[in-house]
């Protein structure tokens, strides 16, 4: 299988993670939140872009409002195939992290 | 009144961002400036949205360059299906395309020769040629040439501190023999510091000294090979031998082999002390008085050119004031000033200079330049015409695409890219032609190219965007013209592709246009050529043979003895002999009549001479070796020769004495009737043949029998070598000979001729291509007429029509402009054809019989097609 990319998989969380409310400012707050860096727009859109493209993700249009200069917005949410992905991703990750302990100590230490 | 983002920054983003999400993504970028306008200060925000535009922007551009990379692999395929799919449409624009792409290919090799000539000298930015302007007696400036008396160099160095070497340079002539090798040869002489001014590198030998002594010679490999074969040629000695006089040169270099594309070309090099030598001419390094050689000189990088040139004016007056006492003297001068100046013309102008007659012009390489674009036009226009014909195929795809959602610039972009992926497969046809073609090209050119050359980057890069330009160009109509087309209509099947089409026919009227300038252009040379060719030149040509004697020993003996020798023979006719072969080498000689100076060509020339040549006494009689005194005075003058003098009755008219050391007046005997000395390029000059001694006699001059060549050259042979043991017998026909003064023109009159060639057939691909596009478009047309009763050849008349129409509109916008071209051409010739009336209706009448020739096939396939056929879906 083709894997997403670290960029795309946390994007992709993070939509699911938002549930109604994942369109690009908040997904890029959240994942500013939970990675603790900064997120740029393209480095967001990017991978959404891709996501979309590749059926993960389906859109919506929303509404026009004043704070967005008169664009509408445009919400994201995660298609059958890519809650597949996900459920994939997690269970890979978690087979390939079970049992790695103390590693934060060992390169705090080295 | 809420704050905005920065108005350039926000439409340059705009611009960059994907157009599918771009009114989100502005929303998007408008939303996080709000916020930061609430956290910070206006200024923070603002300069945070430049921040965001320069940072982000590269990741779009990739972007999208990605995903156009996936919309192009689907545009290759659609071209690549319509490619197969269209296969006479295709054949035509790709065979078209590629024949100009290969034209463009030649004609750049060759103009690339013409531009780097003599740069491979490595100081070729500081090496100079003496010149010399002349000046007209009413001070205009007249021609200019770089011919100075040899012994000026050793002035030089007096005069000039800046000048850091200079040699001289010219050839003289000699039979050069190493044991049983004897060849006649051309030999270079030149300075000591010849190899350090000019880059010819040596294999062995050093460029300071291998040309210091005065019996030394540097050879070229390949003479190396001719003479030497296997072995080393270093300290061998050669033997020149020029008329009675024979030395011994030591070989202490050998050069390698003189690029082609060298103004400076020579096998064999010796010191030029040995001109007199070779030259069989004693004064020759000593006199001021002989304008012979040309000078080159090697300026110091830091040296001011002009004030080097400036200097000329002293050194003028120091050692030229005698040739404008002369020239006042003789009255040919009457200014203050001087008749002529010297001055520098630098390396790099030499060959492109037209100005100094020699070198080939710049004028000739952007005719040619011309000529290959013209033809690519022409294969540029069929694909036009061709896209824009089968365009009514392709408008329920356009229609589709643009309902499924494609915007205007994508199918500009689809269709531009189809019409680069055609120009890519020509330019690999293209390629394949011009490589496979290339030894067709050689010999039309005279010139040795080899494909090498063209796969430089620069070539390369210039290639592909004139490739890609072609195909931009080419398919900028068709883009513009599909990608407009309203979808509504196409999908309705409203819309219509018939009507006037204006656009291709005058596409079509112009290449026939072209294609006729071309044609018209290749008859008229030709028959000038012809014309220069066959011009009675005073003597009778066919039949006519020389020899050339290469050693002088006792010539007027030794042409006695062959003559005696071969003239039995029933295939000989006559034999004489002269001192040069008319129209390649001629000697000038000047005489004062009346205080005037009077140039002439003179020849000495063996008895039974006139005979041999078939030439016309019209007054007079012919050299008689009866009559003593022939000898020593008599001489034979022509027409020309006549009028200058103004003689009422010439015959027995005594002349001063013209010729260096002849004892005795000369005496005309008889007058001859007009004849070219020299080529048809200039007209006829006063001329004089003599018998008495001179320069000694170069070439028997034989006339044989035209039916039975073979066997009486083979007894010649024999002949010359019973009496010339170990001489090659070395021949030209003289018709030959004539034929080789006109090269240039026919070299011309052939390329012209293949482009001629190349333009119509690519021309008549076009509109075969065109009448199988109309044929398809109206075959219900064409049914319901012949269901309603119309003949075949009303059907076959109906579609004929108009490309006849557009021929001959085509040739009447070719003949004012072909007239005025060729009018310029011939205007130089002062032998020339006049431009009359039957070149054109010739070619005209040709273009047409061609074109209609072409549409022919279809028209009548269109014609005899069963109305049921094409009926029966109605």
């Amino acid at each position: 299988m083709k894997y997403l990319t670290r960029q795309e998989e946390l994007v992709l969380l993070s939509v699911f993670r938002l549930e109604e409310n994942a369109y690009l400012i908040s997904i890029q707050d959240h994942l500013n939140h939970f990675t603790n860096k900064d997120w740029s727009i393209s480095s967001v859109y990017i991978p959404l872009s891709r996501l979309e493209k590749k059926g993960y993700l389906k859109t919506t249009i929303g509404e026009v409002t004043e704070k967005r200069g008169g664009k509408a917005i445009k919400y994201y949410q995660v298609t059958k195939i890519g809650l597949k992905a996900l459920a994939e991703l997690e269970a890979i990750n978690e087979t390939m992290w079970s049992g790695v302990k103390g590693l934060a100590e060992k390169a705090e230490s080295s | 009144m809420p704050k905005k983002p920065p108005r350039i920054a926000a439409s340059i983003l705009r611009w960059i961002l994907p157009p599918r999400d771009r009114d989100y993504l502005l929303g998007d970028y408008e939303e996080s400036f709000q916020r930061k306008l609430e956290e910070k200060s206006a200024l923070a925000a603002s300069l945070w949205y430049w921040g965001q535009l320069i940072h982000t922007a590269p990741e779009y551009l990739l972007e999208s360059l990605y995903w156009r990379i996936i919309m192009f692999k689907n545009y290759f395929m659609i071209a690549s299906r319509n490619i197969s799919r269209q296969r006479l449409y295709s054949a035509i624009n790709i065979l078209g395309l590629a024949v100009g792409l290969a034209c463009c290919i030649w004609i750049s090799l060759y103009i690339m020769n013409e531009v780097t000539y003599d740069t491979f000298h490595s100081n070729i930015n500081s090496i100079y040629r003496i010149k010399r302007i002349n000046y007209e007696p009413d001070g205009s400036v007249g021609n200019q040439n770089w011919h100075f008396p040899p012994i000026m160099r050793e002035q030089l160095s007096a005069f000039f501190p800046g000048m850091e070497l200079h040699t001289r340079y010219n050839t003289g002539y000699g039979v050069v023999s190493y044991r049983d090798k004897r060849f006649p040869e051309f030999i270079g002489m030149a300075d000591a510091p010849f190899f350090q001014i000019f880059t010819f590198p040596l294999i062995s030998g050093n460029p300071q000294t291998v040309l210091t002594r005065d019996d030394a010679i540097v050879i070229t490999q390949n003479a190396a090979i001719r003479y030497f074969g296997e072995e080393g040629p270093i300290g061998k000695i050669l033997t020149i031998t020029r008329g009675n006089t024979q030395k011994d040169f030591i070989v202490t270099g050998i050069a390698e082999d003189v690029p082609q594309n060298s103004t400076i070309q020579f096998n064999l090099l010796i010191n030029i002390s040995n001109m007199p030598f070779t030259w069989e001419y004693p004064p020759a390094l000593t006199t001021w008085r002989s304008f012979n050689t040309p000078i080159f000189c090697l300026l110091e990088e830091s040296a001011d050119v002009k004030n080097v040139e400036n200097k000329f004016e002293p050194f003028y007056e120091q050692h030229f004031s005698w040739y404008t006492e002369k020239q006042r003297s003789e009255g040919s001068w009457n200014r203050d000033d001087n008749p002529f100046a010297i001055t520098l013309q630098s390396m790099k102008d030499i060959h492109l200079n037209p100005d100094v007659s020699g070198g080939s012009s710049a004028r000739s390489l952007y005719i040619l330049s011309g000529i290959a674009l013209m033809i690519l036009v022409i294969a540029c226009m069929n694909f036009v015409n061709l896209s824009i014909g089968t365009s009514s195929f392709r408008s329920t795809e356009v229609g589709i695409r643009k309902v499924i959602g494609a915007q205007r610039g994508q199918l500009i972009q689809q269709f531009w890219s189809e019409s680069i992926i055609m120009v890519v497969l020509s330019m690999i046809v293209g390629i394949g032609l011009a490589a496979s073609l290339l030894p067709v090209f050689n010999e039309l050119s005279g010139e040795q190219f080899v494909l090498k050359d063209f796969y430089s980057t620069n070539n390369l890069f210039v290639f592909i965007s004139l490739a890609v330009v072609a195909g931009i160009v080419s398919g900028c109509y068709p883009a513009l013209v599909m990608a407009n087309l309203n979808p509504v209509e196409i999908l309705k099947g409203k819309l219509k592709f018939s009507g006037k089409r204006m656009f291709s026919k005058s596409l079509v009227i112009f290449q026939f246009s072209l294609s006729i300038i071309l044609i018209i252009s290749s008859v008229i040379l030709r028959a000038q050529l012809k014309y220069l060719v066959n011009t009675n030149v005073g003597y009778e040509r066919e039949g006519l043979l020389s020899i050339s004697i290469q050693t002088g020993d006792d010539q007027e003996r030794f042409v006695n003895l062959y003559k005696n020798k071969v003239v039995q023979h029933s295939g000989v006719l006559a034999v004489s002999a002269c001192e040069a072969v008319f129209g390649v080498g001629f000697s000038e000689l000047s005489m004062e009549k009346e205080g005037k100076e009077m140039n002439f060509h003179h020849c000495q020339v063996g008895y039974d001479f006139i005979r041999t040549m078939g030439m016309k006494i019209l007054e007079g009689r012919d050299f008689s070796n009866e009559i003593a005194s022939d000898e020593e005075e008599a001489i034979l003058v022509n027409q020309a020769f006549v009028k200058e003098l103004r003689f009422e009755s010439p015959v027995g008219k005594t002349l001063g004495n013209p010729s260096r050391g002849h004892p005795y007046n000369l005496r005309i005997i008889g007058v001859l009737e007009d004849y070219h000395f020299r080529s048809l390029h200039t007209e006829i000059y006063p001329s004089m043949l003599h018998v008495y001694p001179s320069n000694g006699l170069r070439f028997m001059i034989i006339r044989i029998r035209t039916s039975d060549t073979q066997e009486t050259l083979a007894f010649l042979e024999r002949a010359w070598e019973e009496v010339r043991p170990g001489e090659n017998f070395i021949y030209s026909f003289l018709s030959d000979a004539q034929g080789s003064l006109y090269q240039n023109e026919s070299l011309w009159s052939e390329i012209v001729q293949y482009s001629s060639l190349l333009a119509i057939i690519i021309a008549c691909m076009g509109i075969l291509g065109l009448t199988a596009i109309t044929v398809n478009n109206r075959v219900k047309e064409i049914g319901i007429r012949k269901v309603l009763g119309a003949k075949i050849t009303q059907v076959i008349n109906l579609i004929i029509k108009d490309f006849i129409i557009l021929v001959a509109a085509a040739n009447i916008i070719a003949w004012p402009i072909v007239f005025y071209i060729m009018h310029k051409v011939l205007e130089k010739y002062p032998y020339r054809i006049d431009i009359s009336i039957h070149y054109f209706l010739f070619s005209g009448l040709a273009s047409s019989l061609i074109a209609v020739l072409t549409v022919l096939w279809f028209a009548v396939k269109a014609a005899t097609t069963n109305p049921v056929d094409s009926l029966r879906y109605e």
